[in-house]
């Protein structure tokens, strides 16, 4: 029987007619992997000296910028091929900015960028709501305070603080500091913002980046002003986001790519973080990691590039945060033992995608191509148009970035810079 | 700590031993040829994988891919060699496995690829070579490439019908072993760094 099977099989080139099927299957599978799945990656890795020459690009673009109006904000979204600035505005975004801004003055020693940034902080101090001894930066028509705009400027003044030594803002930080604690949840959460007009927080809505941004900025205050029991309500905050954020916001594909909450965490490292903190952290890594891989492999592999009939690259408002993710998790990893053994790959993986990004920057080159060149140059383009949080991300990223390439360990600049008017 | 009782595991789902004497339990394939026959695919299969394990890191520069995502592919090409022993009991279709009754013609192909090297155990071999080691990979496919040929070569079997099904239920189970593996395979790569 055995035999009669084999003689009556259908053969092409002597082999059963089947198994030429069956080797063409695999074969389709193995280049349907390839075109989809797993491109070739990028693989040029960056220098140090190349991320910072794209951070002083940034901070110049963002120093520019701000000529676009007269009162210490930034251009905030810009189409180059019109040269039409689009009329929008968002003060969570304007507060990221300036912390970028005085990341880049300090580190660069650029006095410039720390004027452009004081002038940003004054658009900021105009626009407070104080009530109940707390202050909180509202938005442009001053009827909504949200947590995440508070905690950025938190953010933002103790960069400056770091990268000056001055102290003229203590006692904006303190009460900033005091509307994030009041907006507090019990589980650690964070109501979403304070509504001016009722005179009471919003109680309905949520955002599942406002927690992080206040994890860090409370953070931020702990080291500021050690003993003032502001590293409690930055551990009730990491404990909620650790453990239950990401269930409460229904988060589909856990952990949430948050960058703000692994600055949180590496700017805790040093007071000690739990297991589960810990084991957080260690997923967020592996999905920093996961984004940034499929990032490298959109532009490169067969035929230029198969990943661009399926998506554009993405903006540099999110792979920036994915670089800023990764790099916080790489002090971490520095800070604490049991992120040791990550640290080759996060090396790695921030190496190649920082590069990635670094090259995306548009050169003096290329800006020559459009009407107003100095609106281009040392931005990021998305779909034809340039936000402000592209280049505050972008920036923000490729600045740590270069911390890990370097292998410095410190956040903070090296010297002061002299504050104006001390 | 040592990873083998993993690979052990890794490569006996991926070889799938029951569904590839399943296969060939009707193939034409009399004792002292069959024993020559599989002896030389079996040395065959196990270069293939030896090759693979220890050339794990220059195939993924050729490729120029992380290990992370070729562990996706990897997951993905296993849960694709999982399904013909999970739904049929079977490692090969019976049409190929025929072709064992062609002699010196059936040595590379169908004994040595797909039944003893199967793409399961070849992408496996690139994946754990990268996070085992390619020396501790090697050999663990060597030797179950070793013991599937000694099991395949002791003729066809077995002969009662208890006994065909214990083989298929094995080799379905093995198959559905193959698939978890493949599955946790997928998930390492999008969760690592």
């Amino acid at each position: 029987m055995a035999g009669d099977a084999s003689t009556d099989t259908p053969r092409w080139l002597g082999w059963p007619r089947r198994g030429w099927l069956r080797l063409g299957g695999w074969l389709l599978l193995l280049i349907a992997l390839r075109l989809v799945l797993v491109p070739a990656e990028a693989r040029d890795p960056a220098t140090s000296e190349e991320l910072r020459a794209a951070v002083s690009a940034a901070s110049e673009w963002m120093q520019r910028a701000q000529t676009a109006h007269d009162d210490g904000r930034y251009l905030y979204l810009y189409d180059p091929a019109r040269d039409v600035a689009i009329d929008d505005y968002n003060d969570v975004r304007h507060a990221g900015v300036t912390m970028a801004l005085y990341q880049a003055a300090g580190r660069d020693g650029d006095l410039e960028a720390l004027a452009a940034a004081d002038r940003a902080v004054e658009w900021m101090t105009a626009h407070l709501h104080r009530h109940d001894g707390w202050a909180a930066l509202t938005d442009m028509h001053g009827v909504r305070a949200k947590v995440g705009g508070t905690a950025l400027m938190v953010v933002a003044l103790a960069e400056r603080r770091l990268a000056t030594g001055d102290p003229r803002h203590d006692a904006l930080l303190r009460e900033l500091g005091a509307f994030l604690a009041a907006m507090q949840r019990p589980d650690g959460g964070f109501l979403v913002a304070w509504e001016i007009p009722a005179g009471e927080p919003d109680r309905v809505g949520t955002s599942r980046y406002y927690p992080g941004e206040a994890l860090w900025a409370l953070a931020l205050l702990h080291e500021a002003f050690p003993g003032e029991g502001w590293d409690e309500y930055a551990r009730a905050a990491s404990i909620f986001i650790t453990t239950r954020r990401d269930d409460v916001e229904g988060v589909r594909f856990q952990p949430l790519a948050d960058h703000w909450a692994a600055y949180g965490l590496a700017e805790m490292a040093e007071w000690g973080l739990s297991e589960p903190e810990i084991e957080y952290a260690r997923r967020l890594a592996g999905r920093f990691g996961f984004l940034i891989r499929v990032e490298m492999q959109r532009t490169h592999g067969l035929f230029g590039g198969p990943g661009r009939l399926l998506r554009e690259e993405v903006p540099a408002s999110a792979f920036g945060t994915w670089i800023e993710g990764m790099s916080a998790l790489w002090r971490l990893s520095t800070a604490d033992e049991r992120m040791a053994d990550l640290r080759p790959a996060i090396e790695e993986r921030l190496a190649l995608g920082a590069g990635l990004l670094a090259r995306r920057q548009i050169d003096g080159i290329e800006a020559g191509d459009f009407a107003s060149p100095e609106l281009v140059r040392g931005a990021w383009l998305s779909g034809g148009l340039t936000r402000m949080d592209d280049q505050q991300h972008a920036l923000s990223g490729l600045l740590y970035a270069s911390d890990a390439i370097e292998g410095r360990t410190n956040r903070s600049p090296d010297a002061l810079l002299p504050a104006p008017g001390r | 700590m040592s990873e083998l009782p993993l690979l052990l595991i890794v490569f006996w789902a991926a070889l799938n031993p029951p569904a590839s004497a399943a296969s060939l339990a009707s193939a034409a394939l009399p004792g002292e040829q069959r024993t020559r026959l599989l002896a030389s695919a079996a040395a065959i299969a196990a270069a293939l994988l030896l090759l693979a394990a220890v050339l794990h890191g220059p195939l993924l520069d050729l490729l120029d891919v992380s290990a992370a995502s070729f562990d996706i592919a990897a997951g993905i090409v296993m849960m694709a060699g999982a399904a013909r022993p999970l739904l049929r009991g079977r490692a090969i279709e019976e049409a190929i496995a025929a072709a064992a009754g062609d002699g010196q013609r059936a040595i590379l192909a169908p004994l040595a690829v797909p039944l003893l090297a199967t793409p399961a155990a070849l992408a496996a071999a690139v994946s754990w070579g990268e996070r085992a080691g390619e020396a501790q990979t090697a050999l663990v496919a060597v030797v179950l490439v070793a013991l599937t040929a000694l099991w395949l070569a002791r003729g066809p079997q077995p002969r009662s019908r208890a006994g065909r099904a214990a083989l298929d239920a094995l080799a379905r189970l093995t198959g559905a072993l193959l698939a978890v593996l493949a599955v946790g395979l997928v998930v390492q790569g999008i969760m690592a760094v």
